[in-house]
């Protein structure tokens, strides 16, 4: 085994704060969508891992990490550090301006590194020594680059703390400060050439400060445990192959080729200076060069693209058997097995029975995306979801919808294995395509179902917003299991009648200024009032009011300008109702409103003196720019007249 | 699920009291909560008290963050359980909402 030790270093620098905010366009495109680039293995230890490895050695003793995206895979690897003896805090970002806004509520002890989880300058002693003398400095390529590391003294922290995104808090950085530290040495993961010019510089010793792993017999050659190398595959060194692989016959491999866990590589291929990820299975007879190989996903270096290879006997996921899923699968598919030739006679009677009910067809076919799936669409493929259709007659319709006829329908195919007794909704190729990409993301990862979490949690709470739908969805992709799948085809069937929203709750409708306002505003009230059991007397002369509250908003806060916002809030019940009306237009002042003129002259302008009329408390105020018009009716059905002037 | 509110200047400080947050109590979390929603005003969640949330919980969350932004308002949530943080980790919520350790820490920013 080729050891090198460690060095260990004293420096001032206690802290490190690690920008790990995505690069857009993403590095290494679809190889990062189930793996953070950081986390990729450079020859058996991620860039994470080496990286908090060298601080623990330099003495940094707590890493906050700012991390923009998906933060799961990161907060599973880091935990709270005490793997590397450090204290970990993450703090998930929204964009780069939140990481930088973010830097000013931690507490930071100059002086202290920052840094980029995607980039690290190796940061040998000498290095080291000229930062901790300079104080704030720069840590740069050889070619005077920055590497988005740097060393702050308390004179920087200000100022950086005032920057409005991490490229312009280096810009302060490059403009206020002269020191500059080179690096000859930077491993990054930003794209599949600096992950092969990393790999470099690992497979060839070039620095002291990280060990590159493995039972190793020659130089230059690394070979993990389980491995099964045939004794004609010819290496050409520095190569370094994982634990658990399996190389065909006749292959050539390297030089400066990482093959990682558990691959499989076919007969008579040629890999040079390429890197496979884990889990890749390589076809027979291929030439990869200068490549990063990820399942079926290959990252070309010159190119700088990503491309999906949709012929799995070339390049394709070598998975480990999911022992679990897969019998719970496998039982799923025998209990639809028994169940059909039971229910045949059934399924053709209410066949009969939609025939007799005027539907030409009363099973439509589907074409729905089959699940799990790549997240490359041209990688698609669908299966014909079976199920009744919707028809003109009432009868069938209510028939349809019943949940034994639900059953009935996917029971075949659940049989033939395209469906699973409890997922995610099936969905068409334009339906996923249409869904946000995280909710895409978790989507294609999972399964179709009959029984769906998200039906029930609908049944249970009586919301139906695509918020919930996405949350119930997302929910139960993270915690996907035979028992909680158990648990939902037994809520599924005896879930309770929706539940009624009581009286007290607050309705809140937004709406924008335009044609349809109005409307909008009357059908909202009515349906509101009518479900809190307000009297017709009552609701007309609040829908009365709120439609005079309404109109002024319109013609004098906003100068009866389009697509402006407003909210009502309504709550209450038959005895008392509270109307809340907000927009952000003009100041209202209502001491400023003239009088009514009721002589034959007046044109108008007895909208307010109809809402001081009608309501039996009016209330107005102003807060941030925001109107709020308060209205209360609590007497009796018609509200008392008031006398306001 | 009851709730405790207090008021900071154009802040709500808003304090669930349940352990759960979850398809019992979201209905009356979500009502009470809502009802405290005014525009122009901002919204701290104190989940302190909350150690478990299901997905009904994290529904009710987006909802109640849907609103506030529809009137140009800004919700944080904070003091979230390791449990909790997991599991909006886990389903990628961590992008939708700001979280931060502590309310002081949320109060600071906001108030800047």
């Amino acid at each position: 085994m080729s050891e090198q030790q460690n060095a260990r270093v004293e420096t001032p620098y206690r802290q490190a704060v690690l920008f790990a905010l995505k690069p857009e366009p993403p590095p290494l495109g679809s190889i990062t969508d189930h793996t953070p680039a950081y986390l990729l293995p450079l020859a058996g230890k991620c860039l994470a891992d080496r990286m908090l490895g060298r601080l623990a050695d330099i003495g940094v003793s707590e890493v906050f990490i700012l991390i923009q995206g998906d933060s799961n895979a990161g907060a599973a690897f880091f935990e709270d550090g005490t793997r590397w003896g450090v204290n970990i805090q993450l703090i998930d970002v929204r964009s780069p301006e939140q990481a930088v806004e973010r830097l000013k509520v931690i507490n930071l002890e100059p002086p202290f590194l920052l840094g980029d989880l995607y980039r690290f300058p190796v940061l040998d002693e000498t290095s080291l020594k000229e930062l901790s003398d300079a104080g704030t400095a720069l840590v740069t390529h050889s070619d005077g680059e920055p590497t988005g590391w740097a060393a702050l003294a308390s004179d920087a922290l200000e100022t950086c703390r005032a920057a409005e995104n991490p490229d312009k808090l280096f810009d302060i950085l490059a403009a206020t400060t002269n020191h500059r530290v080179m690096e000859a040495n930077v491993l990054s993961c930003v794209s599949a050439r600096d992950l092969l010019l990393s790999l470099d510089v690992l497979l060839g010793n070039k620095v002291n400060s990280q060990v590159v792993s493995g039972a190793s017999g020659d130089p230059g050659l690394w070979i993990g445990a389980g491995s099964v190398i045939h004794p004609t595959v010819d290496l050409a060194p520095p190569v370094w192959i994982g634990e658990n692989c399996r190389i065909g016959r006749r292959t050539q491999l390297g030089p400066n080729v990482t093959i990682s866990d558990n691959c499989v590589l076919g007969e008579r291929s040629i890999i040079t200076r390429t890197c496979v990820l884990p889990g890749t299975s390589i076809g027979d007879e291929l030439e990869l060069d200068e490549t990063v190989a990820d399942r079926n996903y290959l990252a070309y270096a010159d190119a700088g693209q990503t491309v999906a290879i949709p012929d799995p006997f070339l390049i394709a996921p070598n998975k480990p058997l999911a022992v679990a899923s897969m019998l719970g699968a496998f039982l799923g598919r025998l209990l639809a097995l028994l169940l059909l030739p039971p229910t045949l006679p059934a399924l053709a009677l209410v066949w009969l029975t939609g025939l007799a009910c005027g539907q030409r067809r009363p099973i439509e076919v589907v074409e729905c995306v089959r699940l799990p799936a790549p997240t490359d669409p041209m990688l698609w493929k669908t299966f014909g979801n079976r199920r009744w259709a919707a028809g003109a007659h009432r009868g069938w319709n209510a028939l349809r919808d019943t949940r034994i006829l639900k059953v009935l329908a996917a029971i075949p195919n659940i049989a033939l294995g395209r469906l699973h007794w409890v997922g995610l909704a099936p969905r068409t190729v334009e339906e996923t395509m249409a869904l946000s990409e995280d909710w895409k993301m978790l989507y294609l990862g999972s399964k179709p179902g009959l029984f769906q979490l998200a039906e029930i949690d609908q049944r249970h709470i009586g919301e139906s917003s695509e918020d919930q739908q996405f949350s119930s969805e997302a929910f139960y992709a993270a915690s996907q299991s035979v028992r909680q799948d158990m648990r939902i085809v037994l809520r599924g069937l005896f879930s309770p009648r929706p539940r009624h929203a009581p009286a007290d709750q607050t309705a809140i409708l937004t709406l924008s200024t335009g044609d349809t306002a109005i409307d909008q505003l009357h059908d909202f009230l009515h349906h509101e009032l009518n479900s809190r059991s307000v009297s017709k007397v009552k609701t007309e002369a609040i829908i009365t009011a709120a439609h005079e509250a309404m109109t002024n908003v319109i013609k004098h806060a906003y100068d009866l300008k389009p697509g402006l916002p407003v909210q009502l809030h309504l709550r209450g019940d038959a005895e008392r109702v509270e109307l809340e009306l907000f927009d952000k237009g003009k100041e209202f002042k209502p001491e400023t409103i003239a009088k009514p003129d009721f002589s034959e002259a007046a044109s108008g302008g007895f909208g307010w003196h109809l809402i001081n009329s009608i309501a039996d408390q009016v209330g107005a105020s102003r807060l941030n720019g925001w109107n709020q018009l308060t209205l209360v009716f609590d007497h009796s059905p018609e509200g008392e007249t008031q006398d306001e002037y | 699920m009851s709730i405790k509110t207090t008021l900071e200047g154009n802040i709500i400080i808003i304090e669930a009291e349940d352990k759960r947050l979850d398809m019992q109590s979201v209905p009356a979390f979500k009502d009470s909560v809502i009802g405290q929603l005014a525009p122009g005003k901002s919204i701290v969640l104190d989940l302190r008290a909350v150690d478990f949330i299901d997905s009904t919980g994290l529904g009710a969350l987006l909802a109640i963050l849907r609103r506030v932004k529809e009137t140009d308002g800004t919700m944080v949530l904070v003091e979230v359980s390791e449990q909790t943080l997991a599991m909006f980790r886990l389903v990628k919520m961590t992008r939708i909402f700001d979280i931060y350790a502590t309310r002081e820490e949320a109060l600071n920013l906001m108030n800047r």
